[in-house]
């Protein structure tokens, strides 16, 4: 994390290869972060890539350097926000096709191998997961089992107490325990890694 | 207090995944010595946490890379667009003032139809009064065939009958004659004799 406090210092300051070396870092988890919530492979690589600009121009507004990974997840949840409330607006003027165009071509790619099978799977059943948890339910356990945070960094990234985040955390195993289906990929996955 | 022989609920043991693991001592202290409830418990966190693992294994990899090109902003650059700013914003302004000049506030539709109202009525009381006293008190004692002959400016005018009009004025005024319609034939006389004398 030290190392991650020095790039944002050099960051901060204008130092270029500090800030490359700081989305470079990044950049995987946040792209990850991002695909599991659009479940879209290039939208999911644009709003990274809106996320990564707004990091370059706030930067500098960052006051403590220690917190730079959710102020990171921070700035990802309110793009992929404005990345949602887009595409409804969209939706509802009509002009929604090339969205549905570019899914339908994401899927065409992914399903050739049986990795890709098997990712297309995940991604299903973590959308059925999705659906039957509340709002923040969802984001505190996607960011607690997929994007590997835990409590205290989950609470600082959505600006919430460490109890209620907790209460969310509990609630969406408690909802997660009875998605046998997804506990079964799970235990098939096991075999399959 | 928990006992040892009784084994924790399913919810007391999802709450142990979720808080520290010193929260809650008692229920720690009989995970350590409970075999049942510590597989329950390490089944399920087992399972949370390889949903972790396959989802970042099976997670598709960008197709380029995400790094955003930086491009320097030179002075130029930022002149031209505080300038392009200036513009819009001044444009916005013009518009902005242009509809609001267009229509007349409330309060300019109520003062202009007081106004018009207020001359039409002064008109009404003032107009007879100006043409019946302009041509008798001033023209009245002038000879008759000057009478109707309405004069428009004569400060500006070099005309021979003007400067005998306003010699003729001046002289009513210095001799403080009062001109008014029931003086009017004692003035003529008096202004007469004055002119003969």
């Amino acid at each position: 994390m030290n190392q991650i406090t020095g790039w944002v210092e050099q960051a901060q300051i204008g130092n270029r290869f500090a800030l490359n070396q700081l989305i470079d870092h990044f950049q995987n988890d946040i792209f990850r972060m991002v695909y599991y919530r659009i479940h879209n492979q290039a939208d999911a690589e644009d709003v990274t890539q809106d996320i990564f600009i707004q990091v370059i121009k706030k930067i500098k507004t960052l006051k403590d350097r220690s917190r730079f990974k959710p102020w990171l997840y921070r700035i990802a949840i309110n793009r992929i926000r404005d990345f949602f409330r887009k595409k409804r607006l969209l939706f509802f003027m009509g002009s929604n096709s090339d969205i549905e165009a570019d899914n339908s071509l994401d899927n065409y790619i992914t399903t050739s191998t049986e990795k890709d099978i098997f990712r297309k799977e995940l991604k299903q059943l973590l959308k059925t997961l999705s659906k039957d948890l509340s709002k923040w339910e969802r984001e505190v356990f996607l960011l607690r089992y997929i994007d590997d945070m835990d409590v205290k960094e989950i609470a600082i990234t959505l600006k919430k107490n460490e109890n209620t985040v907790k209460t969310h955390l509990y609630r969406s195993i408690k909802k997660f325990q009875k998605h046998h289906q997804l506990r079964e990929f799970i235990k098939r996955g096991e075999h399959e890694i | 207090m928990k006992s040892k022989s009784k084994h924790l609920n399913d919810d007391e043991i999802l709450w142990t995944l979720v808080e520290s693991k010193d929260h809650n001592k008692d229920q720690e202290k009989h995970l350590m010595g409970c075999k049942l409830c510590h597989e329950k418990q390490t089944s399920i966190n087992n399972e949370l946490n390889q949903l972790g693992t396959l989802a970042r294994q099976y997670a598709p990899k960008p197709r380029r890379s995400l790094r955003p090109v930086l491009i320097t902003q030179n002075v130029n650059t930022s002149y031209r667009q505080m300038k392009k700013t200036f513009v819009y914003v001044v444009m916005f302004i013009i518009c902005i003032g242009g509809v609001f000049g267009m229509w007349p506030s409330q309060t300019q539709k109520i003062d202009s139809i007081v106004m018009e109202q207020a001359k039409t009525k002064i008109d009404s009381l003032i107009n007879p009064y100006i043409e019946d006293s302009f041509q008798i008190d001033n023209y009245s004692i002038l000879p008759n065939v000057f009478k109707y002959i309405i004069v428009d400016d004569y400060n500006n005018s070099e005309d021979s009958f003007y400067d005998y009009f306003l010699q003729m004025e001046d002289t009513v005024i210095e001799v403080n004659l009062d001109i008014n319609e029931q003086t009017k034939f004692q003035n003529i006389k008096l202004f007469r004799s004055k002119m003969l004398s």
